[in-house]
Formats: structure tokens, C-alpha cells, sequence
């Protein structure tokens, strides 16, 4: 499960009818990477789902190898064309992986999450503001553990 | 002139059979305290304010550390049948970090093995701490030391594959692994007693073994009764709550492992009865639920083979 969490990211914030309609669904992942068109023509808003890795932590003596608890680390890059656009649109990332985390099912595997925000910068070479939203998540890697 | 570096001061014991002394395999580190015991000599004589210390009895003390967890049974049995032991302490070559060079440092002498903790951690090399306190006096080596050089070894036990296994009462034999265990140490501690009389020639200090106690620690995270059952089968906290407040004794083995989820018996170390001492949850927010568990021995221990290599 550790390695897919960051597609579980994509198709939680793809599956958000406002945020669809507001970044006019330039929502992108590692496997749905952003178009050249998107670059050359430097559209905003848009969202990219990125997987920065995992750790596998705290192995007690039931685990042969690998402990039943990935680290995975997922980092949610967003642009738009003003502080206040970029501001909407990061809480309402944020506001929809908070309520599928309260509400929904997708995440059952996901024991626990801890966020973080990067400061708010400036592209003038785009130009747009950008930001980036930080996930530490806590996921069962049952397959891999306890049988 | 160079520093003396650790690996080039050993700690030796002798072995009878061999009629040599022998460096502590796979040790890692050692320390010997001497310690002099003073009365305030200064009297109404005396101008101003100051001690005058005189000594009147001295001690001392050696411990090491080491890999080697290979004789743990001998090391049992040893602090169990209150061995003494001949000790000697050198400067060593450096091409071997073995051969002891009869060196103004060198020193011999008697010690009782007072205290012993075994560490088998998960996904750790295992450990054990000895710790010998000295009978009588220390004496100056005056000749070559006959030793007898080890082998160098790499034969580890990793922690994970020793565990505890824990009963219910005090008559069946334990079947079943602290579930989810992180550490596990056992602890062996004779009480010596100082008997040291006019008698006795010298300052040095003279100990008597008294009597003799164990214990065992363990770290596991918490889990839920539910996945305890149907996955680990092991004893959960909730068990080990039911065995603390029966207060009654219950049997112990630490054993090898192997197999699914490490917990299949292999040989037993040690076997015995302990009682639960002590039972620390903790629960920090956002972190995992762990608890720690002390288990005071109950009567003598029975000492099995030595913890396999892994």
C-alpha cells in the first residue's frame, strides 16, 4: 500500500468537482505527468501529486523483514496566478484530504497523517505563485508484515 | 608518544582447563575502577580547617562489554554456582590486539562475576555486560602472562531471534512470544557482601557471595486483543495485566526462534518463573502505544544451550 498512497492522493484530489473546476483540471501526478503544452503556454492553476519516498518503521520482533507501518512521504505542489488564488486553492486541497481522512473509506489503510506548508513563493519566469503542501502519512503495509 | 587506544587494553580471564588466560571475545569495551576507601585523619592537632584523608581500605572493579553471546549458558551457570574468577588486565600488541605485553599496567587478580545483563534487541546485534568485583588484592604481573590467542569471530546473535515466552500460571510450559517485542534483556546479579576482618592481610577489601537474583525487562508496542488473536498469537499487555493481577508466579523461557512472525520455539536458553514487577504503559500522541515490563525471577533458573548465531 506505501508505495500507491500517492495515486490514492490523485484520484481523492481528481475526484473533487471544485477543484476540478477551478484548476479547469490540470490536476497531475507521477503517472498523469503535466502536458508540454501546459509548460510551453505556463497555464495555472495546477496541481501535482508527488511520491518523496517512504521508510518502513518500527519493526518489532513479529516482523521477519519489514514492519507493518510504511512512512510515505507525499508532497502536493499547487500554482495559480494570485496570493489569493493560491490560498484558495491550498485550503481546499487541504479541506479535501482532511474530509475523505474523517469521512471516506479510501483512506482506512492510513493510520495517521501529519501536514505541513512551504512558504508561499513568487515564479517570474511563469508567473505564478507557488506553494507546496507536505504529507507524512502512517500506512499499513500488511502484505509485507504480520500473516 | 601515542595514545594507548582501547582495543589495545583487554580484559583476560583465566581458563583452568587450558591453564592459560584468554582476551573476552568480541568485546567492545572494558572498564576497571579502583577506588580507595579514606577516613578524615585531621585531628585537634592540626592548624586550619583541612582533611587529611588516610586510606583505609581499597576495591575495585572491572566490567566488559561484548558481542559474543555465545557462552551465555557457561556465564549463567558461572554467576549461579558463585565462580570466581582469576582476572588480568594488560596492554596488548597492536598487531593482534591479543598478546598481552606484561606491561606496567598489567595487573591480576581474583573476582566474583556480580553482575550480568544479556540485551537480545530487535534488529540488533545482541549484547552482553559482565561486571567482576575483585577478592583481595590486585598484584603486579612480573612475568609473561601464559595466554592463549582466540579466534576472531563474527558469529552474531541478531536480537530478533531471541524471545521471550511467557505462561499463564506456574506448571505449563510456555508456548506463547510477547507479542510485537521491540527489547528484551535479562539481568543476573549476585549480592556480595563485604567480609573483610582483621584477620584479613592488607587493605584490599574481601567480598562474599550472599545470595543471587534475576530479572528480565522487555519493550513491546500495544496492539489490540483483536489482531493479537488473529495474527500474532502472542501474550498481548492485556494478557500480562491478567498475570499482574493474579500475583502469582508464571513460567518463562527464553528461547530461539524462527519460522512465521519469529515464534516458533527452538531451543531454550533459560527457563524458570518470574513475577511482574512492574508494567509502564505509555502513550504519547501521535506516536505508538508502547509498555515495558520488568519480570523479578522466582526461585533458580534453569540453564538450557547457547543462543544460536543468526
Amino acid at each position: 500500500m506505501g508505495l500507491d498512497t500517492s495515486a490514492l492522493f490523485y484520484r481523492i484530489l481528481s475526484g473533487n468537482a471544485e477543484l476540478e473546476k477551478l484548476t479547469d483540471g490540470r490536476i497531475y501526478s507521477i503517472a498523469i505527468p503535466m502536458p508540454e503544452e501546459n509548460i510551453n503556454e505556463s497555464l495555472v492553476p495546477w496541481v501535482i501529486i508527488l511520491f518523496d519516498g517512504l521508510n518502513n518503521d518500527d519493526a518489532t520482533k513479529d516482523d521477519p523483514f519489514e514492519s507493518s507501518t510504511d512512512n510515505v512521504q507525499i508532497s502536493i505542489e499547487i500554482a495559480a496566478q494570485t496570493p489569493d488564488d493560491l490560498m484558495d486553492l491550498a485550503q481546499l486541497v487541504r479541506d479535501t484530504i482532511h474530509d475523505e481522512m474523517v469521512n471516506g473509506h479510501t483512506f482506512d489503510s492510513i493510520y495517521d497523517y501529519k501536514f505541513s506548508a512551504a512558504a508561499m513563493q513568487y515564479d517570474d519566469l511563469t508567473p505564478c505563485f507557488y506553494t507546496r503542501l507536505s504529507y507524512s502519512c502512517s500506512v499499513s503495509n500488511v502484505k509485507q508484515s504480520e500473516s | 608518544m601515542a595514545t594507548l587506544k582501547g582495543q589495545n587494553f583487554r580484559i583476560l580471564t583465566y581458563d583452568a582447563v587450558a591453564s592459560k588466560f584468554k582476551c573476552v571475545g568480541m568485546a567492545t569495551n572494558c572498564t576497571v575502577n579502583l577506588t580507595a576507601n579514606t577516613d578524615d585523619a585531621s585531628t585537634k592537632d592540626d592548624v586550619g580547617g583541612a582533611q587529611k584523608p588516610s586510606v583505609t581500605s581499597k576495591s575495585w572493579q572491572v566490567s566488559v562489554e561484548s558481542l559474543n553471546v555465545a557462552d551465555t549458558a557457561a556465564i549463567l551457570a558461572a554467576i549461579k554456582s558463585y565462580t570466581k574468577f582469576t582476572l588480568l588486565w594488560d596492554e596488548t600488541t597492536v598487531t593482534d590486539n591479543q598478546t598481552p605485553e606484561e606491561t606496567a599496567l598489567a595487573r591480576t587478580g581474583s573476582a566474583y562475576l556480580n553482575d550480568v545483563t544479556f540485551n537480545f534487541n530487535d534488529r540488533e546485534n545482541a549484547t552482553k555486560s559482565l561486571q567482576f568485583t575483585g577478592v583481595g588484592q590486585l598484584a603486579k604481573v612480573t612475568s609473561t602472562p601464559s595466554y592463549e590467542e582466540i579466534t576472531p569471530s563474527s558469529a552474531y546473535t541478531k536480537g530478533q531471534f531471541v524471545r521471550l515466552f511467557l505462561g499463564s500460571d506456574n506448571t505449563a510450559t510456555p508456548s506463547r512470544v510477547i507479542a510485537s517485542s521491540k527489547s528484551l534483556s535479562l539481568h543476573c546479579s549476585l549480592s556480595l557482601e563485604d567480609s573483610t576482618t582483621k584477620d584479613t592481610d592488607g587493605n584490599w577489601q574481601v567480598q562474599e557471595p550472599t545470595g543471587i537474583s534475576f530479572d528480565i525487562s522487555t519493550n513491546a508496542l500495544v496492539r489490540s486483543n483483536d489482531v493479537i488473536t488473529s495474527t500474532v498469537q502472542g501474550q498481548a499487555l492485556a494478557d500480562l495485566m491478567d498475570v499482574y493481577e493474579a500475583s502469582e508466579p508464571v513460567k518463562f523461557q527464553i528461547a530461539n526462534v524462527s519460522g512465521a512472525n519469529q515464534r516458533t520455539k527452538g531451543a531454550v536458553i533459560v527457563e524458570g518463573s518470574v513475577v511482574i514487577t512492574a508494567l509502564n504503559i505509555s502513550a504519547q500522541n501521535r506516536q505508538n502505544a508502547t509498555y515495558d515490563a520488568t519480570l523479578t525471577g522466582y526461585g533458580e533458573y534453569t540453564v538450557g544451550e547457547d543462543p544460536a548465531e543468526s
